[in-house]
Protein backbone atom coordinates (compact mmCIF):
# COMPACT_ATOMS: atom_id res chain seq x y z
CA UNK A 1 0.00 0.00 0.00
CA UNK A 2 1.42 3.37 -1.00
CA UNK A 3 1.61 6.33 1.37
CA UNK A 4 0.46 9.92 1.02
CA UNK A 5 3.80 11.08 -0.45
CA UNK A 6 3.64 8.59 -3.32
CA UNK A 7 -0.08 9.18 -3.82
CA UNK A 8 0.36 12.97 -4.11
CA UNK A 9 3.22 12.43 -6.53
CA UNK A 10 1.14 10.14 -8.74
CA UNK A 11 -2.19 11.99 -8.74
CA UNK A 12 -1.39 13.80 -12.00
CA UNK A 13 -0.34 10.53 -13.62
CA UNK A 14 -3.55 8.88 -12.47
CA UNK A 15 -5.72 11.72 -13.80
CA UNK A 16 -3.90 11.60 -17.13
CA UNK A 17 -4.34 7.80 -17.46
CA UNK A 18 -0.57 7.31 -17.39
CA UNK A 19 -0.79 4.77 -14.56
CA UNK A 20 -1.69 1.21 -15.39
CA UNK A 21 -2.46 -2.07 -13.65
CA UNK A 22 -1.09 -2.43 -10.15
CA UNK A 23 -0.01 1.22 -9.88
CA UNK A 24 -3.49 2.46 -10.73
CA UNK A 25 -5.09 0.05 -8.25
CA UNK A 26 -2.67 1.18 -5.52
CA UNK A 27 -3.58 4.83 -5.86
CA UNK A 28 -7.29 4.07 -6.14
CA UNK A 29 -7.10 2.10 -2.90
CA UNK A 30 -5.25 4.95 -1.22
CA UNK A 31 -7.78 7.53 -2.41
CA UNK A 32 -10.63 5.50 -0.97
CA UNK A 33 -9.00 5.39 2.45
CA UNK A 34 -7.33 8.81 2.66
CA UNK A 35 -9.70 11.79 2.74
CA UNK A 36 -6.88 14.32 2.44
CA UNK A 37 -5.40 12.78 -0.73
CA UNK A 38 -8.89 12.28 -2.08
CA UNK A 39 -9.54 15.99 -1.68
CA UNK A 40 -6.27 16.78 -3.48
CA UNK A 41 -7.26 14.40 -6.27
CA UNK A 42 -10.75 15.91 -6.59
CA UNK A 43 -9.29 19.41 -6.73
CA UNK A 44 -6.82 18.48 -9.46
CA UNK A 45 -9.52 16.60 -11.32
CA UNK A 46 -11.80 19.65 -11.11
CA UNK A 47 -9.04 21.95 -12.46
CA UNK A 48 -8.43 19.59 -15.38
CA UNK A 49 -12.17 19.28 -16.06
CA UNK A 50 -12.57 23.07 -15.95
CA UNK A 51 -9.88 23.53 -18.62
CA UNK A 52 -11.14 20.66 -20.77
CA UNK A 53 -14.71 21.91 -20.40
CA UNK A 54 -13.57 25.30 -21.70
CA UNK A 55 -11.87 23.73 -24.72
CA UNK A 56 -10.74 25.04 -27.15
CA UNK A 57 -10.21 27.99 -24.74
CA UNK A 58 -8.71 30.20 -27.45
CA UNK A 59 -10.79 30.61 -30.61
CA UNK A 60 -8.63 30.68 -33.70
CA UNK A 61 -9.09 34.03 -35.53
CA UNK A 62 -10.74 33.70 -38.91
CA UNK A 63 -7.83 35.43 -40.64
CA UNK A 64 -5.39 32.85 -39.37
CA UNK A 65 -6.12 29.86 -41.57
CA UNK A 66 -6.08 31.65 -44.98
CA UNK A 67 -2.72 33.20 -44.11
CA UNK A 68 -1.22 29.87 -43.10
CA UNK A 69 -2.72 28.08 -46.09
CA UNK A 70 -1.20 30.69 -48.41
CA UNK A 71 2.13 30.30 -46.67
CA UNK A 72 2.11 26.51 -46.97
CA UNK A 73 1.08 26.64 -50.61
CA UNK A 74 3.78 29.13 -51.49
CA UNK A 75 6.31 27.03 -49.59
CA UNK A 76 5.38 23.91 -51.53
CA UNK A 77 5.05 25.51 -54.98
CA UNK A 78 7.79 25.13 -57.54
CA UNK A 79 9.24 28.47 -58.74
CA UNK A 80 7.96 29.84 -62.00
CA UNK A 81 10.47 30.32 -64.77
CA UNK A 82 9.18 33.59 -66.06
CA UNK A 83 6.59 36.27 -65.61
CA UNK A 84 4.41 34.99 -68.49
CA UNK A 85 3.98 31.64 -66.85
CA UNK A 86 3.08 33.36 -63.61
CA UNK A 87 0.44 35.48 -65.35
CA UNK A 88 -0.99 32.46 -67.18
CA UNK A 89 -1.18 30.52 -63.92
CA UNK A 90 -2.88 33.44 -62.18
CA UNK A 91 -5.45 33.70 -64.98
CA UNK A 92 -6.09 29.96 -64.88
CA UNK A 93 -6.48 30.12 -61.13
CA UNK A 94 -9.03 32.95 -61.34
CA UNK A 95 -10.98 31.08 -64.03
CA UNK A 96 -10.76 27.86 -62.06
CA UNK A 97 -11.99 29.49 -58.88
CA UNK A 98 -14.87 31.13 -60.77
CA UNK A 99 -15.90 27.82 -62.37
CA UNK A 100 -15.45 26.03 -59.08
CA UNK A 101 -17.64 28.57 -57.26
CA UNK A 102 -20.33 28.17 -59.92
CA UNK A 103 -20.42 24.40 -59.82
CA UNK A 104 -19.29 23.53 -56.31
CA UNK A 105 -21.89 21.93 -54.05
CA UNK A 106 -20.36 23.92 -51.19
CA UNK A 107 -21.93 27.06 -52.64
CA UNK A 108 -25.05 25.67 -54.31
CA UNK A 109 -26.15 23.78 -51.27
CA UNK A 110 -29.46 25.51 -50.72
CA UNK A 111 -31.19 23.26 -53.30
CA UNK A 112 -29.17 20.25 -52.41
CA UNK A 113 -29.99 16.67 -53.34
CA UNK A 114 -28.66 13.53 -51.66
CA UNK A 115 -26.23 13.21 -54.57
CA UNK A 116 -24.85 16.68 -53.80
CA UNK A 117 -24.52 15.81 -50.15
CA UNK A 118 -22.55 12.71 -51.12
CA UNK A 119 -20.32 14.87 -53.29
CA UNK A 120 -19.95 17.36 -50.43
CA UNK A 121 -18.91 14.58 -48.04
CA UNK A 122 -16.39 13.24 -50.58
CA UNK A 123 -14.93 16.72 -51.12
CA UNK A 124 -14.58 17.23 -47.39
CA UNK A 125 -12.73 13.91 -47.13
CA UNK A 126 -10.42 14.73 -50.03
CA UNK A 127 -9.63 18.15 -48.58
CA UNK A 128 -8.88 16.63 -45.19
CA UNK A 129 -6.69 13.96 -46.76
CA UNK A 130 -4.72 16.73 -48.52
CA UNK A 131 -4.25 18.60 -45.24
CA UNK A 132 -6.41 21.49 -46.44
CA UNK A 133 -9.30 20.97 -44.05
CA UNK A 134 -8.05 21.84 -40.57
CA UNK A 135 -9.70 20.40 -37.50
CA UNK A 136 -11.10 22.67 -34.81
CA UNK A 137 -10.25 20.18 -32.11
CA UNK A 138 -7.60 17.48 -32.15
CA UNK A 139 -8.25 14.75 -29.59
CA UNK A 140 -8.12 10.99 -29.36
CA UNK A 141 -10.71 11.01 -26.59
CA UNK A 142 -14.33 10.54 -27.70
CA UNK A 143 -15.67 12.21 -24.56
CA UNK A 144 -13.56 15.33 -25.17
CA UNK A 145 -14.73 15.62 -28.77
CA UNK A 146 -18.33 14.95 -27.70
CA UNK A 147 -18.07 17.73 -25.11
CA UNK A 148 -16.63 20.09 -27.72
CA UNK A 149 -19.47 19.37 -30.16
CA UNK A 150 -22.13 19.92 -27.51
CA UNK A 151 -23.85 23.23 -28.17
CA UNK A 152 -22.04 23.67 -31.49
CA UNK A 153 -24.26 21.35 -33.51
CA UNK A 154 -28.07 21.29 -33.34
CA UNK A 155 -28.15 17.75 -31.97
CA UNK A 156 -26.67 15.79 -29.13
CA UNK A 157 -23.86 13.47 -30.11
CA UNK A 158 -22.05 11.06 -27.83
CA UNK A 159 -19.14 9.39 -29.55
CA UNK A 160 -18.62 5.81 -28.42
CA UNK A 161 -15.47 4.66 -26.71
CA UNK A 162 -14.70 1.75 -29.00
CA UNK A 163 -13.99 -1.03 -28.34
CA UNK A 164 -15.34 -1.04 -24.79
CA UNK A 165 -13.16 -3.89 -23.53
CA UNK A 166 -9.75 -2.63 -22.48
CA UNK A 167 -8.05 -5.79 -23.77
CA UNK A 168 -9.13 -5.22 -27.34
CA UNK A 169 -6.82 -3.22 -29.52
CA UNK A 170 -8.38 -0.39 -31.47
CA UNK A 171 -8.15 -0.81 -35.20
CA UNK A 172 -8.84 2.84 -35.80
CA UNK A 173 -8.47 6.00 -33.77
CA UNK A 174 -10.31 9.26 -33.45
CA UNK A 175 -8.22 12.24 -34.57
CA UNK A 176 -10.57 15.15 -33.96
CA UNK A 177 -13.47 17.15 -35.29
CA UNK A 178 -14.58 20.37 -36.85
CA UNK A 179 -17.77 22.07 -37.92
CA UNK A 180 -18.76 22.54 -41.52
CA UNK A 181 -21.73 24.38 -43.00
CA UNK A 182 -24.22 22.52 -45.18
CA UNK A 183 -27.80 23.55 -46.00
CA UNK A 184 -27.32 26.50 -43.66
CA UNK A 185 -26.81 24.17 -40.75
CA UNK A 186 -23.76 23.07 -38.84
CA UNK A 187 -22.66 19.57 -39.71
CA UNK A 188 -20.23 17.64 -37.50
CA UNK A 189 -17.13 16.43 -39.31
CA UNK A 190 -15.27 13.67 -37.46
CA UNK A 191 -11.80 12.57 -38.52
CA UNK A 192 -10.56 9.07 -37.80
CA UNK A 193 -7.36 7.33 -38.78
CA UNK A 194 -6.56 3.71 -39.51
CA UNK A 195 -3.16 2.53 -40.73
CA UNK A 196 -2.31 6.20 -41.40
CA UNK A 197 -5.28 6.48 -43.74
CA UNK A 198 -8.01 9.01 -42.99
CA UNK A 199 -11.65 8.07 -42.48
CA UNK A 200 -14.23 10.87 -42.47
CA UNK A 201 -17.66 10.81 -40.88
CA UNK A 202 -20.13 13.63 -41.50
CA UNK A 203 -23.22 13.88 -39.34
CA UNK A 204 -26.10 16.14 -40.34
CA UNK A 205 -29.42 16.71 -38.65
CA UNK A 206 -31.45 16.25 -41.84
CA UNK A 207 -32.73 12.68 -42.44
CA UNK A 208 -33.26 13.29 -46.18
CA UNK A 209 -29.69 13.26 -47.40
CA UNK A 210 -29.26 9.54 -47.93
CA UNK A 211 -28.13 8.60 -51.39
CA UNK A 212 -30.05 5.49 -52.48
CA UNK A 213 -28.53 2.83 -54.69
CA UNK A 214 -25.37 0.80 -54.48
CA UNK A 215 -25.26 -2.15 -52.14
CA UNK A 216 -27.82 -1.96 -49.36
CA UNK A 217 -27.65 -3.86 -46.09
CA UNK A 218 -29.83 -3.89 -42.99
CA UNK A 219 -28.80 -4.51 -39.42
CA UNK A 220 -30.33 -3.58 -36.08
CA UNK A 221 -33.18 -1.68 -37.72
CA UNK A 222 -30.78 0.51 -39.73
CA UNK A 223 -30.29 0.52 -43.49
CA UNK A 224 -26.78 1.08 -44.80
CA UNK A 225 -26.10 2.21 -48.36
CA UNK A 226 -22.69 1.46 -49.87
CA UNK A 227 -21.86 3.67 -52.83
CA UNK A 228 -18.87 5.21 -54.56
CA UNK A 229 -18.22 8.92 -54.95
CA UNK A 230 -15.18 10.50 -56.58
CA UNK A 231 -13.41 7.16 -56.37
CA UNK A 232 -14.05 6.91 -52.62
CA UNK A 233 -16.07 4.37 -50.69
CA UNK A 234 -19.09 5.88 -48.99
CA UNK A 235 -21.46 4.37 -46.45
CA UNK A 236 -24.58 6.37 -45.57
CA UNK A 237 -27.35 5.66 -43.09
CA UNK A 238 -29.88 7.47 -40.95
CA UNK A 239 -30.44 6.95 -37.27
CA UNK A 240 -32.79 8.88 -35.03
CA UNK A 241 -33.20 11.77 -37.44
CA UNK A 242 -29.50 12.15 -38.24
CA UNK A 243 -27.77 11.33 -41.50
CA UNK A 244 -24.35 9.73 -41.32
CA UNK A 245 -21.91 9.63 -44.23
CA UNK A 246 -18.66 7.73 -43.80
CA UNK A 247 -16.00 8.23 -46.46
CA UNK A 248 -12.76 6.36 -46.90
CA UNK A 249 -10.50 4.71 -49.42
CA UNK A 250 -11.15 1.24 -48.00
CA UNK A 251 -11.78 -0.63 -51.24
CA UNK A 252 -13.90 -3.54 -50.07
CA UNK A 253 -17.48 -4.40 -50.82
CA UNK A 254 -20.28 -3.73 -48.33
CA UNK A 255 -20.11 -6.22 -45.48
CA UNK A 256 -16.38 -6.76 -45.84
CA UNK A 257 -15.64 -3.05 -45.41
CA UNK A 258 -17.55 -3.05 -42.09
CA UNK A 259 -15.33 -5.89 -40.95
CA UNK A 260 -12.23 -3.72 -41.30
CA UNK A 261 -13.19 -1.68 -38.26
CA UNK A 262 -15.75 -3.95 -36.63
CA UNK A 263 -14.06 -7.30 -37.07
CA UNK A 264 -13.51 -8.02 -33.39
CA UNK A 265 -15.18 -10.95 -31.67
CA UNK A 266 -17.32 -8.44 -29.78
CA UNK A 267 -18.74 -7.03 -33.01
CA UNK A 268 -19.01 -10.27 -34.93
CA UNK A 269 -22.70 -10.82 -34.05
CA UNK A 270 -23.57 -7.38 -35.46
CA UNK A 271 -21.81 -8.20 -38.72
CA UNK A 272 -23.47 -11.60 -38.94
CA UNK A 273 -26.83 -9.83 -38.67
CA UNK A 274 -25.97 -7.56 -41.59
CA UNK A 275 -28.29 -8.71 -44.36
CA UNK A 276 -28.47 -7.64 -48.02
CA UNK A 277 -31.60 -5.59 -48.66
CA UNK A 278 -33.31 -5.23 -51.98
CA UNK B 1 0.61 20.16 -41.67
CA UNK B 2 -2.37 22.47 -42.11
CA UNK B 3 -4.62 20.32 -39.97
CA UNK B 4 -2.52 21.22 -36.91
CA UNK B 5 -2.97 24.95 -37.28
CA UNK B 6 -5.70 25.32 -34.64
CA UNK B 7 -3.67 23.36 -32.08
CA UNK B 8 -0.60 25.39 -32.92
CA UNK B 9 -2.48 28.68 -32.66
CA UNK B 10 -3.68 27.76 -29.16
CA UNK B 11 -0.15 26.88 -28.11
CA UNK B 12 1.13 30.13 -29.64
CA UNK B 13 -1.58 32.01 -27.77
CA UNK B 14 -0.50 30.36 -24.52
CA UNK B 15 3.12 31.36 -25.13
CA UNK B 16 2.52 34.91 -26.31
CA UNK B 17 -0.44 35.79 -24.13
CA UNK B 18 -2.17 37.77 -26.86
CA UNK B 19 -3.62 37.29 -30.34
CA UNK B 20 -1.45 39.39 -32.67
CA UNK B 21 1.85 38.02 -31.39
CA UNK B 22 0.39 34.50 -31.47
CA UNK B 23 -0.54 34.88 -35.15
CA UNK B 24 2.97 36.13 -35.94
CA UNK B 25 4.52 33.23 -34.06
CA UNK B 26 2.25 30.79 -35.90
CA UNK B 27 3.37 32.15 -39.27
CA UNK B 28 7.00 32.08 -38.23
CA UNK B 29 6.59 28.46 -37.14
CA UNK B 30 5.15 27.41 -40.48
CA UNK B 31 7.94 29.23 -42.33
CA UNK B 32 10.55 27.39 -40.27
CA UNK B 33 8.76 24.04 -40.69
CA UNK B 34 8.57 24.48 -44.45
CA UNK B 35 12.24 25.39 -44.60
CA UNK B 36 13.35 22.57 -42.29
CA UNK B 37 15.69 20.03 -43.85
CA UNK B 38 14.45 17.21 -41.63
CA UNK B 39 10.79 16.57 -41.03
CA UNK B 40 8.96 14.40 -38.51
CA UNK B 41 9.45 10.63 -38.56
CA UNK B 42 6.05 10.11 -40.18
CA UNK B 43 3.58 12.42 -41.88
CA UNK B 44 0.76 11.72 -39.43
CA UNK B 45 -0.90 14.09 -36.97
CA UNK B 46 0.71 12.21 -34.07
CA UNK B 47 4.20 12.97 -35.41
CA UNK B 48 3.73 16.32 -37.14
CA UNK B 49 2.03 18.05 -34.21
CA UNK B 50 4.77 17.57 -31.54
CA UNK B 51 7.41 18.31 -34.17
CA UNK B 52 5.76 21.65 -34.95
CA UNK B 53 5.22 22.41 -31.26
CA UNK B 54 8.98 22.03 -30.81
CA UNK B 55 9.67 24.37 -33.73
CA UNK B 56 7.23 26.89 -32.32
CA UNK B 57 8.74 26.79 -28.85
CA UNK B 58 12.26 27.23 -30.20
CA UNK B 59 11.13 30.15 -32.37
CA UNK B 60 9.41 31.75 -29.41
CA UNK B 61 12.43 31.25 -27.14
CA UNK B 62 14.72 32.82 -29.71
CA UNK B 63 12.44 35.81 -30.00
CA UNK B 64 12.25 36.18 -26.23
CA UNK B 65 16.03 36.07 -25.97
CA UNK B 66 16.35 38.54 -28.81
CA UNK B 67 14.02 41.00 -27.19
CA UNK B 68 15.35 40.29 -23.69
CA UNK B 69 11.86 40.53 -22.42
CA UNK B 70 11.76 40.53 -18.65
CA UNK B 71 8.09 40.70 -17.86
CA UNK B 72 7.38 37.01 -18.33
CA UNK B 73 8.46 34.54 -15.71
CA UNK B 74 11.26 32.40 -17.08
CA UNK B 75 12.57 28.97 -16.20
CA UNK B 76 14.66 29.76 -13.17
CA UNK B 77 12.10 32.02 -11.52
CA UNK B 78 9.19 29.66 -11.52
CA UNK B 79 9.78 28.14 -8.08
CA UNK B 80 9.17 31.51 -6.49
CA UNK B 81 5.61 31.41 -7.74
CA UNK B 82 4.78 27.92 -6.69
CA UNK B 83 2.92 27.37 -3.50
CA UNK B 84 1.73 23.79 -3.43
CA UNK B 85 0.80 23.92 0.24
CA UNK B 86 -1.87 26.59 -0.07
CA UNK B 87 -5.37 25.75 1.15
CA UNK B 88 -7.34 23.51 -1.15
CA UNK B 89 -10.78 24.11 -2.47
CA UNK B 90 -13.13 22.21 -4.66
CA UNK B 91 -14.44 23.50 -7.93
CA UNK B 92 -18.09 22.80 -7.49
CA UNK B 93 -19.81 24.72 -10.22
CA UNK B 94 -19.41 24.90 -13.92
CA UNK B 95 -17.04 27.66 -14.85
CA UNK B 96 -17.55 30.02 -17.68
CA UNK B 97 -15.06 29.71 -20.48
CA UNK B 98 -14.11 33.36 -20.05
CA UNK B 99 -13.28 32.78 -16.39
CA UNK B 100 -11.09 29.79 -17.22
CA UNK B 101 -9.38 31.72 -20.02
CA UNK B 102 -8.76 34.69 -17.76
CA UNK B 103 -7.29 32.40 -15.10
CA UNK B 104 -5.05 30.60 -17.59
CA UNK B 105 -3.95 33.92 -19.12
CA UNK B 106 -2.95 35.25 -15.73
CA UNK B 107 -0.61 32.31 -15.09
CA UNK B 108 3.13 32.45 -15.77
CA UNK B 109 3.92 31.30 -19.27
CA UNK B 110 5.61 28.08 -18.11
CA UNK B 111 2.44 26.92 -16.43
CA UNK B 112 0.19 28.23 -19.14
CA UNK B 113 1.97 26.31 -21.89
CA UNK B 114 2.03 23.03 -19.99
CA UNK B 115 -1.70 23.29 -19.19
CA UNK B 116 -2.44 23.96 -22.86
CA UNK B 117 -0.20 21.16 -24.07
CA UNK B 118 -1.57 18.52 -21.70
CA UNK B 119 -5.14 19.48 -20.85
CA UNK B 120 -6.20 21.06 -24.13
CA UNK B 121 -3.99 19.49 -26.76
CA UNK B 122 -3.57 16.16 -24.93
CA UNK B 123 0.08 15.70 -25.73
CA UNK B 124 1.63 12.84 -23.79
CA UNK B 125 4.13 13.39 -20.98
CA UNK B 126 6.83 12.06 -23.30
CA UNK B 127 5.91 14.48 -26.08
CA UNK B 128 5.83 17.43 -23.69
CA UNK B 129 9.15 16.37 -22.23
CA UNK B 130 10.64 16.33 -25.71
CA UNK B 131 9.17 19.71 -26.67
CA UNK B 132 10.32 21.38 -23.45
CA UNK B 133 13.68 19.61 -23.44
CA UNK B 134 13.34 18.50 -19.83
CA UNK B 135 12.87 15.17 -18.00
CA UNK B 136 9.40 13.63 -17.66
CA UNK B 137 9.67 14.10 -13.89
CA UNK B 138 9.93 17.85 -14.40
CA UNK B 139 6.89 17.76 -16.66
CA UNK B 140 4.95 15.94 -13.94
CA UNK B 141 5.89 18.28 -11.14
CA UNK B 142 5.39 21.41 -13.21
CA UNK B 143 1.99 20.19 -14.39
CA UNK B 144 0.91 19.40 -10.83
CA UNK B 145 1.95 22.88 -9.68
CA UNK B 146 0.27 24.54 -12.63
CA UNK B 147 -2.98 22.70 -11.95
CA UNK B 148 -2.81 23.52 -8.27
CA UNK B 149 -2.24 27.21 -9.06
CA UNK B 150 -5.01 27.20 -11.64
CA UNK B 151 -7.44 25.68 -9.18
CA UNK B 152 -6.68 28.38 -6.65
CA UNK B 153 -7.06 31.10 -9.26
CA UNK B 154 -10.39 29.71 -10.39
CA UNK B 155 -11.63 29.49 -6.83
CA UNK B 156 -10.57 33.07 -6.24
CA UNK B 157 -12.30 34.32 -9.37
CA UNK B 158 -15.66 32.70 -8.88
CA UNK B 159 -15.84 32.44 -5.07
CA UNK B 160 -16.71 28.81 -5.24
CA UNK B 161 -18.04 27.14 -2.13
CA UNK B 162 -16.05 24.36 -0.62
CA UNK B 163 -17.43 20.94 -0.01
CA UNK B 164 -16.74 19.70 3.49
CA UNK B 165 -16.56 16.04 4.38
CA UNK B 166 -19.13 15.15 7.07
Amino acid sequence: MIGCTEARRDIALYIDHELEGHDAIEIEAHLILCASCRLAYEDSRAAVDAVRGASPLYEVPGSCYPAIKKLVKSGQRKPFRNRWMLLCAAAALVAGVAIGMWSSPWLTRRNSTPAQYASFAAEAHLLYAKGAFPLDIVSRQPQVVSAWLRGRVPFHLRLPEYPNGGWQQKRYALVGARLVQYLDQDVAYLAYEMDHKPISVLIASSPHLIRPGGETYRSGGLTFHFTEEKGLRMITWTDRGLTYAQVSTIALSGKDSCGVCHGSSEDRPKLENLRPWH
Amino acid sequence: MLSCHASLYRYARSLCGEQVAAEELLQETYKKALAAKRGPAEATVDHVRPWMFTIMRNAWQNEIRRQSRAHEVWLDDVDALEDPDSPDSLLTRKLLVSEVRAAVDSMPVLWREIIVMRDLEELSYGEISSILGCPVGTVMSRLARARSALRQMLVGRVSMPREVDP
